[in-house]
């Protein structure tokens, strides 16, 4: 954020930082305040470790919405993935590194035909996105008839519950997607072309580039994303579930909003982890003030709604 | 033009009958009497809803938040006939507030709030279900008195009640839009939302009113679920969703707004029901039924898009 001739203010500093950073520092003084259990070092490990199959997906989810689309597939792709990554452990004996890759071309293909249906034939992506979801519960039930496969190597065991220098490698992954897409957003031209395409896709298009590739390709990458998190939950889990994926979208897609990026063109990844924070935050505070799981979703609807109508309306106010 | 919207609607009854005979020639069982009338029954509160959905569509807008709310319609009148001593009238008229309170409340984020339809909708869904999930907890609801089940699994004058809810639906809503003021609004605003403000038609009202059906209807065609289910669960509602956007935008209803209507959502019904009942007469896995419901989304949609852009 360059500064330039403004002058820095006390103030402008504070109008700047999102929203979404108070309501956080909000919320953890009120859960550390309620429960003792929850400001600990474990937690916070557990919090982060739980929340690193979320954090890989937004990253993807966040590229998208930069570039103006809903993503409402990444949860469905995860499970897809993880369906293939654990069906061809299981029947056809691949080495696992093999398996990993191959969570990552399901998950990259999925999201190659989401960008084809929102490019090349101009589909409004979240029907898009929505029809895709469809599609590949459909084929995540086919592929074991519905059930949950079991029997995955030992070996896998190590990947989603072990550790490296003593922080979960699930939680190096997560790293690494939002190393990769920081990258991606605030280093490579693509990522210029990306905010272009949310921002004034006709001037991009005008100064010859071509903007039907690099939407596809935006959405190719939230599918390789989606690919990542289903390595993590499969290796997790040691299982793979066709209905795991469920859900997430929704929360994936409230993490972008809050994190910043209420419309095509701005948000960025920092805002976006802020956002996730927020929701790993709230999970894991309802968790552990011992709310049954059933108020649980609705609380979390409900907070979730109220951030991204305010964050909106504050938007608005803000900025026009 | 007309002529061409009127072969355009032709082609998708003809669609309908060579889809019709070419799985009778692959299993005769399909046209049997008791095929179709269990066909017709089976598809009524997916039919419903269609129908609510063609509403809001006609409006420019989509209503993500149906299937959710026929769930908790079904939640809430599962509350009231199991949970408590009140007469089932109750449970049936609680259901179906839910549904307009609902619709309400999109209505009032898509009119006065102004958030996206997708969004606001997407949010009401979540809503819904997290409402469902804390009234109901893991345990469903189920053993509903005799009465309220006849909604769903009565037979009057050999027609099972649940058609005849459907027609009833599909009749009034039909005069409705074209016949009532309101109705035509309905048609104004979606082609041309600031010419409607222009010309005195109270545009936020006219929304919320396209919203508040939608969830009405979702929730009655989540009550004749439950009634025929005798219980509800869950996420009863979630598959509903994808045929309620894939029927009406099929049937000829654009995502565009202000043209479309009951009859081609009946059409591009049926044609998703024959479809799925044809699947499972020859066999097919009904697990493959999902990714053809996704895939017909998407191919519909686009046709949809593609024909709007002709337009231009």
């Amino acid at each position: 954020m360059s500064v330039g001739t403004r002058k820095l203010s006390l103030r402008s500093v504070l109008m700047s930082i999102p929203t979404v950073v108070w309501a956080l520092l909000l919320m953890i003084i009120f859960f550390a305040r309620s429960t003792p259990a929850f400001f600990t070092l474990s937690n916070a490990l557990n919090l982060f470790r739980q929340g690193s199959i979320l954090m890989t997906l937004c990253m993807g989810v966040i590229v998208v919405s930069i570039s103006g689309g809903i993503e409402l597939s990444v949860g469905a792709v995860m499970t897809l993935a993880g369906m293939v990554m654990a069906w061809t452990l299981v029947n056809w004996q691949v080495p696992i590194p093999v398996a990993m890759l191959l969570a990552l071309v399901v998950g990259a293909i999925c999201g190659f035909l989401n960008g084809i249906f929102v490019s090349k034939m101009g589909i409004p992506s979240f029907i898009a996105t929505l029809g895709t979801q469809g599609m590949t519960i459909g084929l995540s039930l086919v592929i074991n008839n519905g059930y949950v496969i079991w029997g995955l190597p030992e070996a896998l065991d190590r990947i989603g519950n072990g550790m490296l220098f003593g922080i979960p490698i699930p939680i190096w992954i997560s790293i690494l997607a939002f190393i990769s897409s920081f990258v991606l957003l605030e280093f490579t031209p693509f990522g210029t072309y990306v905010y272009a395409i949310g921002g004034n896709e006709d001037a991009l298009k005008l100064a010859g580039k071509p903007t039907w590739w690099y939407k596809i390709l935006v959405y190719a990458y939230a599918g390789l994303m989606s690919g990542l998190a289903a390595i993590i939950i499969t290796s997790r889990n040691m299982a793979a579930q066709p209905t795991v994926g469920l859900g997430m979208e929704f929360e994936a897609f409230s993490a972008v909003v809050l994190g910043g990026c209420f419309v095509p063109g701005r948000g960025t990844v920092i805002g976006t982890v802020l956002g996730v924070l927020f929701i790993l935050v709230l999970r894991n505070g309802l968790n552990v003030m011992g709310i049954p799981t059933y108020y649980q979703l609705a609380i979390i609807g409900v907070v979730l709604i109220s951030a991204i109508i305010m964050s909106i309306l504050v938007e608005r106010r803000l900025h026009g | 033009m007309r002529i061409k919207s009127l072969l355009l609607q032709f082609s998708r009854v003809l669609a309908l009958i060579l889809l019709s005979i070419g799985i009778t020639a692959l299993n005769p069982n399909f046209l049997k009497t008791t095929n179709l009338i269990n066909v017709v029954r089976q598809a009524s509160p997916q039919i419903i809803m269609a129908v609510g959905m063609t509403v809001v569509l006609l409006t420019a807008g989509i209503d993500l938040s149906v299937g959710s709310v026929m769930t908790l319609a079904g939640v809430i009148a599962g509350y009231f006939l199991t949970q408590t001593e009140l007469p089932w009238v109750v449970g049936l008229l609680a259901g179906l507030a839910t549904g307009v309170l609902s619709g309400l409340v999109s209505g009032l984020m898509v009119a006065k709030v102004k958030l996206p339809s997708p969004i606001a909708t997407y949010g009401m869904l979540w809503i819904g279900k997290g409402l469902s999930f804390a009234i109901m907890g893991a345990s469903p609801f189920f053993g509903f008195c005799d009465a309220f089940r006849y909604m769903g699994r009565g037979i009057l004058l050999g027609i099972p009640v649940p058609i005849w809810i459907m027609a009833f639906v599909v009749a009034m809503v039909f005069l409705f839009l074209q016949y009532t003021t309101l109705g035509r609004s309905i048609y104004a605003v979606g082609a041309n939302p600031s010419a409607a403000r222009a010309s005195g038609i109270r545009v936020d009202r006219t929304l919320l009113c396209a919203y508040m059906l939608s969830g009405l209807l979702a929730a009655l065609a989540g009550e004749i679920l439950c009634a025929r289910l005798n219980a509800v669960d869950q996420d009863i509602g979630d598959p509903f969703l994808l045929p309620a956007i894939a029927s009406p935008v099929m049937g000829g209803t654009s995502m565009a707004g202000g043209e479309g209507g009951v009859g081609g959502t009946v059409i591009g019904s049926l044609i998703m029901v024959v479809l799925a009942n044809g699947m499972n007469l020859l066999g097919i896995s009904s697990l493959w039924q999902q990714f053809v419901i996704g895939l017909v989304v998407v191919l519909a949609v686009w046709f949809d898009v593609a024909m709007q852009r002709r337009r231009e």
